[in-house]
């Protein structure tokens, strides 16, 4: 952050492996803004031209090529993906080369707070404990939600509760060659579970399988081995890739998938990226939400500095333009698993393609820019209330209104 | 080719692969399963296509795609109101 004295305190020690290895275009504004973006095309990181979706038993396929619709914001028709472990050492080093002080290997154990305000850290050395002041507190401790967990500000999300196992392989086959360097996503024959393919070099490939907790029984009596290899034969596309796939590294798993802390920023404080929100990762949202959440941040936080006003209502508008951002992923997710079909019917339709293009490239902070939402719901609702609809024996129990209140609730504290 | 010609083409050909050359257009194609849920997509984007229409969501019912005479209805009445 040029010209403002920071300092980045890093539980681990780079390079350490991290999920979310797939992006979509917008996060180039943000590479390109941070002086970073001839970093990743000198790094070599595959390009990622586009995502395709299989349906299990071979029953078809869809896919997009960012191309075919432009984005004048990034100038390229590709995005990447990533083996995250070398981008974020790059991107830390980026943080020094721009003035940022980094510490890594250091945990934050608490955030110090004064009058109200956020008012420091907590960092742990050795056996020792060290206090260390500062004006404002930046929460980017993902998926640890640090400030989330001590302020008891997490609240579970009520529709998915979806887990992860994940890993990587050598001799996936990732297609024919002009998708082989998409994001694929294969559909399992069980509902909200899919399974993505991540090119991460030119002969390593990342697999994940995401399924409703429930769903994971077998992983809980350690067979994780068979449990994956189980679903990876439940979608003909998907057994066809991995007919000679080898495992090269050891399975990882995400639990307690989609949460969202009930507020963003409080006096002295702001949280940014996973520490904040985090929702089904199909559409690859996350690197470019947290992209994003750091640029809308560093603007409040330099007014911040300038009028010296650390206060909550100072960084609101960040906090309401991350939760319009997020809440647009969050409703195209929900409205994808309400009805399959619909996807590929606006995804064909003449008249939303282009829309639902610019939502998968990642243009989600006005509501208003995305009409086709609203036309998905009026589908939906065609769906349900007219007899004898074609669609009606595919829509799931997902809720697609308001949730209420009384579904939000607080996560146990771990700690 | 009539807008039943085409139609008819397109089931038998795309839908059928070629298994059928033609169909009783009183036939019930939901039930008989040659429309599923996937295959309609693919006629939806035909009839879109092809015609130059649009098809209504709450038009996705048996009153217009269960039979090959009631989808022509449906395209003729879309074509004859342009």
């Amino acid at each position: 952050m040029a010209g403002i004295s920071n300092t980045i305190i890093e539980k681990a020690n780079h390079p350490r492996p991290h999920v979310g290895e797939s992006m979509v275009p917008v996060t180039t504004r943000v590479f390109r803004e941070i002086g970073f973006l001839e970093t990743m095309e000198k790094e070599g990181f595959p390009r990622k031209y586009g995502a395709s979706w299989h349906a299990p038993q071979n029953k078809g396929k869809v896919y997009i090529l960012f191309g075919e619709f432009p984005n004048d914001l990034t100038n390229q028709d590709y995005t990447y993906h990533v083996d995250r472990s070398r981008m974020d050492l790059l991107l830390l080093k980026r943080a020094e080369e721009l003035g940022s002080t980094v510490y890594q290997g250091i945990p934050v154990k608490q955030v110090l707070f004064e009058d109200g305000y956020a008012a420091g850290v907590r960092i742990g050395v050795g056996n020792q404990e060290i206090d260390l002041r500062s004006k404002i507190v930046v929460d980017a401790s993902g998926r640890n939600t640090l400030l989330g967990r001590q302020l008891k500000l997490k609240v579970k999300d009520p529709i998915f509760n979806q887990y992860a196992v994940h890993a990587w392989f050598e001799g996936v086959h990732r297609g024919d060659p002009d998708v082989a360097g998409h994001i694929h996503i294969y559909f399992l024959p069980i509902e909200r579970g899919w399974v993505w393919q991540i090119p991460i070099t030119e002969t390593v490939t990342s697999m994940g399988v995401v399924l409703e907790k429930d769903a994971f029984t077998k992983v809980a009596r350690g067979n994780m081995e068979e449990f994956f290899w189980e679903q990876m034969q439940t979608n003909d596309n998907l057994a066809e890739a991995m007919t000679n796939a080898r495992r090269i590294n050891e399975f990882k798993t995400e639990g307690d998938y989609s949460y969202k802390m009930s507020k963003f920023v409080g006096d002295g404080y702001l949280l940014i990226g996973d520490a904040a929100r985090f929702v089904d990762p199909i559409f690859s949202s996350g690197v470019s939400v947290a992209m994003h959440g750091a640029r809308a941040a560093s603007e409040r936080i330099k007014l911040a500095l300038e009028t010296n006003d650390f206060s909550e209502a100072m960084f609101k508008p960040f906090e309401e333009k991350m939760r319009t951002g997020v809440d647009i992923w969050y409703e195209f997710i929900r409205l994808y698993y309400k009805l399959l079909p619909l996807f590929t019917l606006f995804m064909q339709s003449k008249k939303y393609r282009e829309q639902v293009h610019r939502l998968l490239q990642g243009e989600v902070y006005d509501r208003k820019e995305v009409p086709v939402l609203e036309a998905m719901r009026k589908f939906i609702e065609a769906a349900e209330t007219t007899e004898g609809h074609l669609f009606k024996a595919q829509l799931t129990d997902v809720p697609i209104d308001a949730i209420p209140e009384d579904l939000l609730t607080p996560v146990a504290m771990a700690d | 080719m009539t807008v039943k010609q085409q139609l008819e083409h397109f089931i038998t050909q795309e839908l059928l692969l070629g298994q059928e050359t033609e169909i009783d257009p009183d036939q019930s194609l939901t039930a008989s399963g040659v429309i599923d849920s996937l295959s309609l997509l693919r006629l939806i984007a035909f009839i879109e296509d092809t015609f130059q229409v649009e098809i209504e969501d709450t038009e996705l019912s048996p009153d217009h795609f269960e039979t090959l005479n009631v989808m022509v209805d449906l395209v003729e009445g879309k074509l004859n109101h342009k």
